[in-house]
């Protein structure tokens, strides 16, 4: 009963493993290069050198190991054994090693390949040209074999390139061995069926090119854009290999998977987060006061149509040009976007696709104006082909990013060359904006009788443009309407979303909008609502000065 | 027959009334102790919440010895001004609601101003 119940213990093991069981395994142990020990065999390149080591596991508690040998083939084409072995026997070990050149071994039909003594006894060595086989071998009067002192031994290979024909299956490959007690009277040896390679009998590794560059991609994004929520996709011949999420700067390392001189390799951009994330930071970056930057250019100030009267980078003027014909800022790309922050999605809800760019950082520094009126295009690109130059100890591909709309630059990358022109700076939860000028709002809500009153004003004679993003409780409040005080020639705008109110105002006839001026929005509360706390804020806002510059609200 | 028919009704009946009563004097109860004691405030005056975390619909306790209109001021992080909201303050014990899914979360300050613009209580408070 005992061994029945013995034998269903063990059955897993020996059907899932070939363990010796009660006996001595005996594993061959890939331990890293010597240059990386986390190094992955997958990614072990020509020479590399990698390091591995022979180790004995005995687990028949009424025996000790005082003599083992094993014997290890390998294959000279693809690896050369290197330096000095590390023997982990005890001190007292007498440690031997020899060499057979051109020998294959033919393993026993009549046994399993794992069972290594068995195949010492059956098994058999014939000469097969490139094929080596070391024989290892220790004798000691202290046993070992139980991890005391490690690994039986620890040896060096150095990886070749043995040619695309070459086949580097079990290319280094423990054959056979002995394992003997000789502390009784008479030597135990280990019987068949109990010196068992396992779990490791052999590598079939099919070493990667020789290619030692280091490869890295780094997005240098505006502050508001956390690099973080995108990540690139590298391709090989067109198949993923990695997804990598950028680091806080922006920085990828792609080493271990452009690993071929003779692949095509691509990396994509893409977003790392999700939409609602996507949504509002793309929104945020194209709002009024890009629309009253343009405006001035366009329409009304200095320039009136001339490209580089009032928008002189050429970033900024690419990033408006979002009508025919291309290349000239026109009243139709300010139409276009004011389209857009009026409430119509332009891009149809393709946003990232559509707005989202990157371009190559030295190709993005140098871009300007002149550029921009003499049809020269950026070459912007969410995907590029990576040519690695592998003679390089060092690759690194630097990218730029910006998006449509952004006129005034809060969302886009920075020039090298840019001269930084704003003077106030407002840092909140969600942006970090910069602006010529701050001016003062307010923002109040109360409830009266079955309503919530929410009340911004503004009290500035130079604003033309203002937008405000407010945020309610849609789980109490039900949106009714916004009643606007901004003076007769300003266009208001107003729309609600799930949750926010869009609304604004902008004057196009080179004229401030009110000073004064008042946005009432109201909404039908539920029953049950005790006090206004917290039913709105202020998710975001937006104004420009009648020269189009951003202004920066400061709520009171 | 009829007799233990009326019992059995009058049993009925009187069953029905003690349910009733009991459930008035657990309306009494709650009018003595009109606020939940983690609310309470010994002072003539303060401002208290459930706790230094608050989730929607927590409540809060904004005691005054006079009655007047008061400005609730949400500051974010940076101190920028993200809410503010006229409350009608009793004297006394004002229990009220603080609802945060318009607010998205992280730590603010929140102000109670006068009319006079004196702030007169201020809490840091982090909403989840």
């Amino acid at each position: 009963m005992r061994k029945l119940l013995k034998l269903l213990f063990l059955l897993p093991l020996i059907a899932l493993s070939q363990s010796s069981g009660d006996g001595a395994d005996i594993s061959l142990e890939y331990l890293g290069t010597t240059l990386d020990e986390f190094k992955p065999l997958s990614k072990v390149q020509v020479n590399d050198t990698i390091v591995l080591a022979l180790d004995i596991n005995n687990l028949d508690s009424s025996h000790d190991i005082t003599y083992t040998h094993i014997d290890l083939m390998y294959h000279t084409s693809a690896f050369a054994r290197v330096g000095t072995p590390t023997w982990k026997t005890p001190s007292s070990a007498q440690n031997s090693l020899f060499t057979w050149n051109n020998v294959g071994f033919t393993p026993s039909s009549n046994y399993d390949v794992n069972d290594m003594w068995a195949q010492w006894n059956h098994g058999s060595y014939a000469t097969s040209s490139g094929w080596n086989v070391d024989h290892w071998q220790s004798i000691s009067t202290t046993p070992f074999g139980d991890d005391t002192y490690g690994h039986f031994v620890e040896l060096k290979f150095q990886v070749k390139d043995a040619g695309s024909a070459h086949d580097y299956t079990k290319n280094i490959y423990a054959t056979m061995a002995r394992v003997a007690d000789n502390t009784g009277n008479t030597e135990y040896v280990y019987p068949f069926g109990e010196v068992r390679a396992h779990p490791d009998q052999f590598i079939s590794h099919s070493p990667l090119e020789d290619l030692d560059s280091s490869l890295s991609i780094n997005i240098d994004t505006n502050d508001n854009v956390d690099p973080t929520k995108l990540k690139v996709v590298i391709k090989e011949d067109g198949a993923v290999v990695a997804t990598l999420p950028l680091d806080a700067s922006g920085d990828v390392t792609i080493t271990d998977y452009v690993i071929s001189s003779s692949k095509t390799y691509t990396a994509e951009i893409t977003w790392n987060s999700n939409d609602s994330y996507k949504t509002s930071y793309l929104d945020n970056a194209f709002t009024i006061s890009d629309v009253a930057y343009l405006l001035t250019e366009t329409e009304g100030g200095v320039g009136h149509g001339n490209a580089g009267g009032v928008i002189t980078n050429g970033i900024s003027a690419l990033n408006g040009d979002l009508s025919d014909p291309k290349n000239q800022l026109t009243p139709q790309d300010a139409y276009k976007m004011l389209t857009h922050v009026l409430g119509t999605d332009i891009f149809e809800n393709n946003y990232y696709e559509k707005t989202f760019y990157a371009a190559k950082a030295d190709d993005f520094d140098s871009y300007s104006m002149s550029d921009f009126v003499s049809g020269n295009s950026l070459n912007t690109k969410l995907i590029d082909t990576l040519s690695p130059d592998w003679s390089q100890a060092q690759n690194k591909w630097e990218y730029k990013t910006g998006i449509l709309g952004d006129v005034n630059l809060n969302y886009t990358s920075a020039q090298s060359s840019s001269q930084e022109q704003a003077q106030v700076t407002r840092q909140t939860a969600a942006e970090n904006k910069s602006g010529v000028a701050t001016s003062k709002a307010s923002f109040v809500s109360k409830i009266e009788g079955d309503k919530l009153i929410v009340e911004i004003s503004t009290d500035d004679d130079n604003l033309s443009a203002t937008q405000f993003k407010v945020k309610f409780d849609n789980t109490r409040l039900a949106f009714n309407e916004v009643v606007f005080d901004t003076g007769n020639l300003t266009t208001n705008f107003a729309f609600a979303g799930d949750d926010i109110i869009n609304l604004g105002s902008i004057n196009q006839q080179q004229d401030a909008i009110k000073k004064a001026s008042k946005y009432i929005i109201k909404f039908d509360k539920t029953n049950g609502v005790t006090s206004p706390a917290g039913l709105v804020s202020i998710n975001n806002f937006d104004a420009a000065n009648k020269n189009g510059e951003l202004v920066i609200f400061e709520f009171e | 027959m009829m007799d233990k028919l009326f019992d059995t009704l009058t049993f009925i009946f009187l069953l029905i009334v003690l349910i009733l009563a009991s459930s008035c004097l657990s309306e009494v109860d709650k009018k003595i102790y009109p606020i939940e004691q983690s609310l309470e405030i010994q002072e003539s005056s303060g401002l208290k919440f459930e706790g230094p975390s608050i989730t929607d619909g927590s409540q809060f306790n904004f005691k005054r010895e006079l009655s007047g209109a008061y400005m609730l001021v949400i500051k974010d992080h940076f101190k920028n001004v993200i809410s503010k909201s006229i409350l009608d303050i009793n004297p006394g014990n004002n229990v009220l609601s603080f609802y945060t899914n318009a607010i998205n979360d992280g730590d603010y300050t929140i102000e109670f101003v006068d009319e006079l613009g004196n702030v007169v209580e201020s809490q840091k408070i982090t909403i989840q």
